[in-house]
């Protein structure tokens, strides 16, 4: 068994704001691992760039942090090269639905297995508050002095219409569901979509966070996971955002399928070696 | 048998011009030639215009060849546009219905007018091609056995039935009831001297990557690269133990992939050209700064933009070298031939695993596309680096004298970080500007002692004709082919010039500069306008250069002698 303070890293030290959401991300992230009893040796968390990106440094394991958007396709390479590792990747809603959204469904249609945590806190953080994907529509930000134009993106409603085999929302002021719903993650087989409802202290001066805490309510214990329109119907419900797992199913994973490619071609054309080939290709 | 041999065959989409080409090229490889097949297409896949030119010699063949001795084209609109390559004495094969065919009396040479609509109408219009290659192989006078097992081969390859053979046979019989080999033409038999296999040079990157013992490989598709990931998404799964292709949504990630791999400790490459290439920029200067070893293949096409994605072209050279923010430097090679796009990707692997650092390949689509004779590679006496993982470090960037650090893999070393970020030994975050000074010279050494290394074996420039001459060319990249082949005429017509092909073009090896300053007047033959190469040099040896310089095709061996007899 391991423990909790063994995922944390004492190398660097911690830059985040005071009430900052990602020391409850972080606290919960070690939790879990803990009692999902995650080898630190074979755990690497990779992530973007901004104030989620930096959990890499204060996480005792391999840490890779990448450039802005762009998590999720160096973590797809570790993955497929060294499916022994468990790779958790971070992301921030800039990360995931602003510079690297067009990385996402091609992700996730991989169905490759990782767990991907969405840390969203509406709003650039460490560039000093300009408005974000999902900043909610009218919201005055640094860069939209009058107020945000644009509808924010779902990152949940996303998943869902991408058939992500796992799909959960989480928030920081509920830590003890936020480290069951990142162990659940831990343990699917398979792309793990982690949506965390996070607080900007510094720059969320209109308290976007907390009106929308006012909204969260608890998915029904009698929601049926495996039913995807039960869940787009809970994602869309107008008055709460609810929290839990809204999707899981179980599917091959992209190694499990690119195992079967690998077995198919020698099945069908046989085995073959390079001197062979550097031999007698024309 | 003939000594040299130019043959082009020409034609719109769907006349086969292309499984004329590979087949006569496979063909005349085991009669014991050296060949060059050279593939033009136009900017769509059908309809458009399509041709292929085949040199064969009993020498290397250096270039296609400017003008050709046998020309067979389909349509009295090609006819018209390749004449003027015809030689003077050169055949002309052309269908005998007078539509196919305008009016060619102002050739002097011999035409053969031979039934291929004919007998097109009579076996199917899907047999054209087949009946077109019988044709020309009568008339080529080769050996009628080799022909028919390349024709056998080519068809079981893309799995198409073997019926078509029969019509090749009917074919061949009408040929010689109805024409008479060329006189002067007769190719010959196979002589059982084929040690050579007949490559691309984007197959021969992937053979060479394959001897480096990478398998695991992320790209997205683009002309002219798409025909690596091909290649080695037949020949990836068919190997013994593990791999991976991953074609993922876009070039960011396709490098972004690479540099996953690479950092699990595997051996990882990618390939791409001009667009894709600028995309993957971003990635590429993290792959520099973390010290990440992959290998990139950079097929060069025409530019700027999507420019010409079908037309070969010399022009990314300066992005290459720069096309980074920061002091972030990688190691540029540019092979010639197709042998040496073999030889330098093995070359390339070993400098990425040796100076942990993104090595680019800058190729281009005439020299990605053609096919070459190459000798079949001795792969046991190829020697290849093999990643070295330290496992008793954490110091994953560790200042030495060499500039090289412990090489550390996720999951194999104790553990560590990578970032982007300015970072100290241990890759941790450090934003002082001591640290900053302390680790740029540390990158900035790395290539110090690679530029040392180079300079002591005096390897990566290829000299060519008379070292005494106070004439020097460079050429890099295909086009040193041209250049190969004027400075060997130059000289046999008593103007003897020396040339320089450097292979490896950042960084720069020292000792071409000792070339550079025994010239009186230096000649650079690249394939863009701005002279690239030639400000490459004139920034290191400051020495001063004349160009040759346009873009649109590849140069001919007459327009570089043209040119060194005007500066000169």
């Amino acid at each position: 068994m391991h423990l909790p303070s063994e995922y944390r890293s004492q190398m660097s030290s911690v830059i985040y704001c005071k009430r900052c959401g990602n020391h409850v991300i972080m606290g919960a992230m070690q939790k879990a691992f803990a009692q999902q009893d995650i080898d630190p040796e074979s755990l690497v968390i990779v992530a973007g760039i901004g104030c989620a990106g930096r959990v890499p440094f204060y996480i005792n394991a391999y840490g890779v942090h990448t450039l802005h958007g762009r998590p999720l396709p160096v973590a797809i390479g570790i993955k497929t090269a060294n499916r022994n590792l468990k790779v958790v990747v971070v992301a921030g809603d800039g990360d995931a639905y602003g510079i690297g959204g067009g990385h996402v469904p091609h992700a996730t249609r991989k169905n490759i297995d990782l767990v991907f945590v969405v840390v969203d806190n509406s709003v650039y953080g460490m560039t000093g508050g300009q408005t974000s994907p999902t900043t909610r529509q009218g919201h005055q930000t640094s860069t939209t002095i009058y107020g945000t134009i644009l509808e924010p993106v779902s990152p949940v409603f996303r998943s869902l219409a991408d058939k992500v085999s796992f799909v959960a929302r989480g928030t920081v002021e509920h830590s003890a569901q936020l480290i069951d719903l990142l162990q659940q993650a831990l343990a699917h087989p398979g792309f793990a979509m982690v949506h965390v409802l996070s607080r900007c202290p510094t720059h969320d001066k209109l308290h976007y966070f907390d009106e929308n805490a006012a909204r969260v309510r608890d998915i029904p214990p009698d929601h049926d996971r495996t039913s995807l329109p039960a869940a787009l119907n809970l994602c869309l419900d107008p008055d709460h955002l609810y929290t839990g797992v809204f999707h899981q199913v179980l599917k091959p994973t992209y190694n499990d399928r690119a195992d079967m490619i690998l077995a198919k071609a020698k099945a069908q054309k046989g085995i073959t070696t390079v001197e062979d080939l550097v031999e007698q290709y024309v | 048998m003939l000594n040299d041999l130019s043959i082009k065959i020409a034609g719109k989409g769907g006349d086969g011009v292309i499984f004329l080409g590979d087949v006569l090229a496979v063909a005349l490889k085991r009669c014991g030639y050296q060949v060059m097949l050279v593939k033009k297409y136009g900017a769509a896949v059908r309809g458009g215009d399509a041709a292929c030119q085949l040199r064969i010699s009993r020498r290397p063949v250096e270039h296609e060849g400017t003008s050709v001795d046998v020309l067979m084209a389909f349509q009295a609109e090609t006819v018209k546009e390749n004449l003027r390559r015809l030689k003077n004495d050169g055949w002309l094969v052309v269908d005998d219905q007078p539509e196919s065919c305008p009016d060619v009396s102002g050739h002097p040479g011999p035409v053969c007018r031979l039934p291929i609509n004919r007998l097109t109408d009579r076996f199917g219009a899907k047999a054209n091609n087949i009946i077109s290659l019988a044709f020309l192989a009568y008339v080529l006078g080769m050996d009628l056995s080799v022909i028919r097992d390349a024709v056998e081969q080519n068809l079981t390859k893309r799995g198409i039935p073997m019926s078509n053979l029969d019509v090749f046979d009917a074919a061949l019989r009408e040929a010689a009831a109805d024409a008479s080999p060329a006189q002067g033409l007769v190719i010959g038999r196979a002589d059982g001297l084929d040690e050579s296999v007949l490559w691309s040079g984007n197959e021969a990157v992937v053979f060479g990557a394959l001897v480096s013992k990478c398998r695991m490989v992320a790209g997205y598709p683009i002309t002219p690269a798409t025909s690596t990931l091909e290649l080695f998404s037949h020949i990836l799964p068919r190997l013994e133990g593990f791999s991976a292709l991953v074609q993922p949504e876009d070039e960011m990630a396709a490098i972004g992939v690479v540099i996953g791999m690479s950092l699990t400790g595997a051996k990882a490459m990618t390939a791409t050209s001009g667009p894709g290439f600028q995309l993957m920029g971003e990635l590429l200067g993290y792959a520099c700064v973390t010290e990440t070893p992959l290998v990139l293949l950079n097929v060069q096409r025409g530019g700027p933009s999507t420019g010409l994605p079908t037309a070969t072209e010399q022009s990314d050279l300066f992005y290459t070298i720069h096309g980074r923010t920061g002091d972030s430097r990688l190691i540029v090679l540019a092979p010639t031939t197709v042998t040496e796009c073999f030889y330098l990707t093995v070359e390339a692997f070993n400098l990425a695993e040796r100076f942990q650092t993104p090595v680019i390949i800058l190729s281009d689509q005439y020299l990605g596309i053609r096919k070459e004779s190459v000798s079949k590679p001795d792969t046991s006496s190829i020697e290849v680096t093999d990643r070295v993982v330290d496992t008793a470090t954490n110091q994953r960037f560790q200042l030495t004298d060499s500039g090289i650090s412990p090489y550390l893999a996720l999951g194999h070393s104790p553990r560590f970080i990578v970032t982007g970020l300015c970072h100290n030994e241990e890759g941790r975050p450090d934003a002082t500007p001591e640290n900053h000074q302390r680790m740029s010279m540390k990158l900035e050494r790395k290539f110090q002692t690679l530029t040392t290394e180079i300079d002591h074996r005096q390897s990566f420039v290829e000299y060519r004709g008379d070292p005494a001459a106070d004439f020097g060319i460079v050429s890099w990249g295909s086009s040193a082919g041209a250049v190969r082949e004027a400075v060997d005429r130059l000289s046999d017509l008593g103007r003897p010039v020396a040339a320089a092909f450097p292979k490896m073009l950042s960084p720069l090896p020292p000792h071409l500069g000792d070339f550079l300053k025994s010239k009186k007047r230096i000649l650079v033959v690249e394939l863009n306008q701005q002279g690239q190469l030639a400000s490459c040099l004139r920034d290191q040896y400051l020495c001063p250069t004349l160009g040759l310089n346009r873009v649109g095709e590849s140069f001919t061996p007459e327009e570089v002698m043209d040119r060194v007899k005007e500066v000169d």
